[in-house]
């Protein structure tokens, strides 16, 4: 491997951040603009409208896909504080758009002990987790049901998070390859969902389990309690 | 034989027939009239044979019988009774007695007794010796899994130790450095022994020798360490592999408890199962040192492998966001170009608005192919290129504002080269980009090809405003870039697509004058390069 | 107008500031743009603004050190920071420097007008 390559690494690394930064400000900036345009034409064309709702949207799919690509690329060493699971939970669950056939039940364990995480990071595995299981049902008309538990393993040392959809589930010979980056199963976007949150739990000293059958997938985030 | 045999009868007469019946049959024999002189005998020298009679004076045989198994419980024992004796006699062999002779004896009776006695002791021995044997192979087993040379030297003097009953003892080592030296590695039974023994006699004898030897305290010295501690006997085996002797195991005793040299070959083995271990062990540990490094090239390596993997996943991801923004941002290209048609006729700030989205959207645009060129670096596919008409082809594809003049000078019979003539395209492209660029008032961009030998010179010189020195060597550094929005990459891409045909780009420029860039391609890859 | 329906907007990227500030004046707040921490302490010492909002990395002066210069100066100041990645410690530095809440970009608009009125009544 010539020195070329090796620090090539981290060009590649800081290019893509830079270009991550710079994609998210032009996407504000038409998220802006598109903003503005609403204000000013609410009231004209339908079309205009829809055209302007359509963009909206197309921000956001972007936004997410960049999204996926800075957690790749700015991740760092996690940043611990005391935390409450089950807030971080509700907090992602209170931002979790979901059409109206997919019903949201939480069953939150009150009382659990604190856990020593980064906010940012492992709020954002839990709502990569939340995400996939929300697409998981959103292609059925029918909907489903998206569960969502917390609660304290058996030798007091670790606070499980479980979300489960009742989707079609993962089809077992997929099953290896979940935590491969870029492998996926949707038509659009690339799997990185489940790779990112492992990542943000194993460096917590956590580790993320997925179950599936045809009824449904099951990913159960276990963390390690903070220190009393 | 050579047994050394007692006889004890208070009749000397009866001692004087045993002793020379027994001499004659090659024992080492002797006689006293006494129990009592008897045990004295008996404290003083090891005898292998003790013959006497049930019916004394003082203290009857019996009596002496016990207390010589006390103190000798190897020693064969035979009572000489006399009829009507017979319980005393069962008495003396439940006290341990090997046989009895009824008196008067006759002499084949006699010796056949004897014998049958030192046979029966033999054969005691030989099986405390075979049930010796089997913790040995349990200490062999947990020797041969020991790689702690320390360990290795405290097991074995542990187990040899409890076997010969021993006080203490040692485990020595030759000095390499100085023969006269042993080590003292393990010790038990003293403190304070020091790092180091002088070789004396007799161990020097053993490490001679190669035998191991037993040592009474009266009969000659003892070693070093054993006489130190007051040992009334020592016995001393060679730990050596092959020809190779690493030092001894040496065990003390201070009780008058006599031991049968029986226990020389025991730790003997034990020694040489010491030894070879010892050398197990060395060599484990230095095949321990050998994994290790190897371990740790096989990490390196392996790091490395990662490392690539793990660029060529960054790589990959890179490509595949390009790819899934692709869609987005035709989208919003589509509903852009839809609503500037329709509000054609707004107002000032909306129609800003709508060319705000317009131009984010190229900008947008232009950083994804970017990236993706960025981190497809593929390998050119080489075809005939002629360079002049390429030229043409991108002049022809780039809006070049009115106020730049192009000015061409072609080589003449410029030579076709092997090139990838879209990857080289860009970056023709990419060169005029930039000249232009620098000259926003107007200017000249002079585009020359030439041949140089084994190679192929196109430049492209502006009269723009010329790039400072400065920034001059930060060029092609990806991400730098002087333009207020560009990613930095164009001249990366460039450079890394002229790098792979083999070929070099250069710029020079002054300030106020204009910047040449020079790029040069080898007509022909070298074979190498084109066999990948 | 009065200082609290004022908005001071800093951000290099000159099209967020524009598009940013169409948006809060088509609403009806009065807005004044800034490219860099040190243009923006300049603002705020020529006029009074209920609210800045203001990008955490920039060139010269970054977000929270400018708002720390800020503060100094005009202490009753709000701050909401926006960023391109939000990660925690980013996150913490602006929260202890006073800042009201850190926004990823793209903005919420939504989200981002609701805190607006909550700063700015």
């Amino acid at each position: 491997m010539t020195g070329d390559q090796l620090s090539g690494d981290i060009k590649l690394g800081s290019l893509l951040r830079k270009v991550g930064h710079l994609l998210r400000n032009k996407l504000a900036v038409l998220g802006n603009s598109t903003y503005y345009l609403r204000l000013r034409l609410d009231d004209t064309d339908e079309k205009v409208t829809r055209h302007l709702s359509l963009m909206e949207g197309e921000v956001a799919v972007a936004s997410a896909v960049i999204a996926d690509l800075m957690d790749v690329v700015m991740v760092k060493e996690p940043v611990r504080r005391p935390l409450d699971v089950n807030q971080i939970v509700g907090d992602a669950l209170s931002e979790l758009a979901h059409p109206d056939a997919v019903e949201v039940v939480a069953e939150l364990r009150p009382g659990l002990p604190l856990i020593d995480a980064d906010q940012a990071q492992i709020g954002r595995a839990v709502e990569k987790l939340l995400v996939n299981a929300v697409e998981a049902m959103s292609s059925s008309p029918a909907g489903g049901r998206l569960t969502v538990c917390t609660g304290l393993s058996d030798d007091g040392r670790m606070v499980w998070v479980t979300i489960s959809d009742t989707g079609s589930g993962i089809p077992a010979e997929d099953l290896d390859r979940l935590f491969d980056p870029l492998f996926t199963t949707k038509p659009q976007g690339f799997g990185l969902g489940l790779p990112i949150a492992c990542g943000f739990v194993e460096c917590h000293g956590g580790h993320l389990e997925v179950q599936s059958s045809p009824e449904g997938t099951t990913c159960t985030v276990m963390l390690p309690c903070g220190d009393r | 034989m050579n047994e050394r045999v007692l006889v004890v009868d208070d009749d000397p007469l009866i001692v004087d027939l045993f002793v020379t019946v027994l001499g004659n049959a090659g024992y080492q024999a002797e006689g006293v009239l006494d129990g009592t002189e008897a045990l004295e005998r008996l404290a003083a020298t090891r005898f292998d044979v003790l013959l006497a009679d049930v019916k004394m004076p003082n203290m009857d045989g019996l009596e002496v019988l016990r207390q010589a198994k006390a103190r000798n419980p190897e020693i064969a024992a035979v009572i000489i009774t006399g009829h009507g004796t017979m319980d005393v006699a069962i008495k003396a062999i439940q006290l341990g007695a090997e046989g009895f002779v009824l008196k008067p004896a006759e002499v084949e009776d006699l010796l056949a007794i004897v014998t049958h006695a030192v046979e029966k002791r033999r054969l005691i021995r030989e099986n405390i010796r075979l049930k010796a044997l089997l913790p040995l192979f349990e200490v062999t087993k947990r020797l041969a899994s020991e790689v702690d040379l320390g360990e290795l030297n405290q097991l074995a003097l542990d187990f040899a130790l409890r076997e010969a009953m021993a006080d203490g003892g040692a485990v020595l080592l030759c000095d390499e450095s100085c023969p006269d030296r042993l080590i003292v590695a393990a010790v038990r039974g003293m403190q304070d022994t020091g790092q180091v023994v002088t070789v004396q006699d007799p161990i020097r004898r053993v490490l001679q020798s190669g035998a191991g030897c037993l040592l009474v305290a009266d009969e000659g010295p003892l070693g070093a360490l054993a006489d130190r501690a007051g040992a009334a006997w020592e016995l001393c085996v060679p730990l050596s592999i092959g020809n190779r002797t690493l030092g001894v195991l040496d065990v003390w005793g201070t009780q008058q408890q006599v031991l049968t040299e029986d226990y020389l070959p025991l730790l003997s083995t034990l020694a040489g199962q010491l030894a070879v271990t010892r050398e197990n062990a060395l060599l484990y540990q230095h095949m321990e040192s050998m994994v290790e490094e190897r371990t740790r090239e096989l990490l390196r390596a392996q790091e490395q492998l990662l490392r690539s993997e793990r660029l060529a996943a960054i790589g990959q991801l890179a490509t595949s966001v390009a790819h899934e923004l692709r869609h987005p941002l035709g989208v919003m290209r589509q509903s852009a170009y839809y609503l500037s048609m329709k509000l054609a006729d707004a107002d000032e700030k909306v129609k800003k608005h709508l060319h705000i989205l317009d131009h984010e959207i190229v900008a947008s645009d232009k950083i994804i192919t970017d990236l993706m060129d960025f981190s497809r670096a593929h390998k050119p596919t080489l075809t005939e290129v002629d360079v002049e008409s390429l030229l043409d082809q991108t002049l022809a594809g780039v809006e070049i504002p009115a106020v730049v003049r192009v000015m061409r000078t072609c080589a003449k019979e410029l030579p076709h080269i092997w090139a990838d003539g879209q990857q080289l395209q860009q970056v023709f492209r990419n060169l005029i980009v930039n000249a232009y660029q620098a000259m926003p008032e107007g200017g000249t961009l002079y585009i020359t090809t030439a041949r140089e030998g084994k190679y192929v010179e196109v430049s492209f010189r502006d009269t723009g405003v010329g790039i400072p020195p400065a920034y001059l060597e930060r060029l092609f550094e990806p991400l730098f870039t002087t333009k207020e929005r560009g990613t930095g990459l164009g001249l990366v891409i460039s450079r890394g697509i002229v790098e792979r045909h083999q070929g070099t780009i250069e710029v020079e420029s002054l300030v106020g004058q204009g910047t040449t860039f020079t790029v040069r391609l080898p007509i022909m890859m070298s074979d190498a390069e084109q066999r990948g | 107008m009065s200082a609290e329906r004022s908005i001071l907007i800093v951000d290099d990227d000159d099209a967020i500031c524009e598009t940013l500030s169409d948006v809060l004046e088509a609403l009806g707040y009065h807005t004044v743009v800034a490219g860099d921490g040190e243009e923006a302490v300049a603002c705020i010492q020529k006029e009074n603004f209920g609210l800045v909002l203001m990008d955490l990395r920039m060139p010269k002066m970054d977000g929270v050190q400018a708002y720390h210069e800020i503060r100094k100066r005009r202490p009753a100041i709000e701050a909401i920071m926006m960023t391109a990645y939000a990660t925690s410690d980013l996150v913490q530095e602006a929260l202890q420097a006073g800042a009201r809440e850190v926004l990823s970009k793209p903005l919420a608009m939504d989200r981002l007008l609701n805190l607006i009125a909550a700063v700015c009544p």
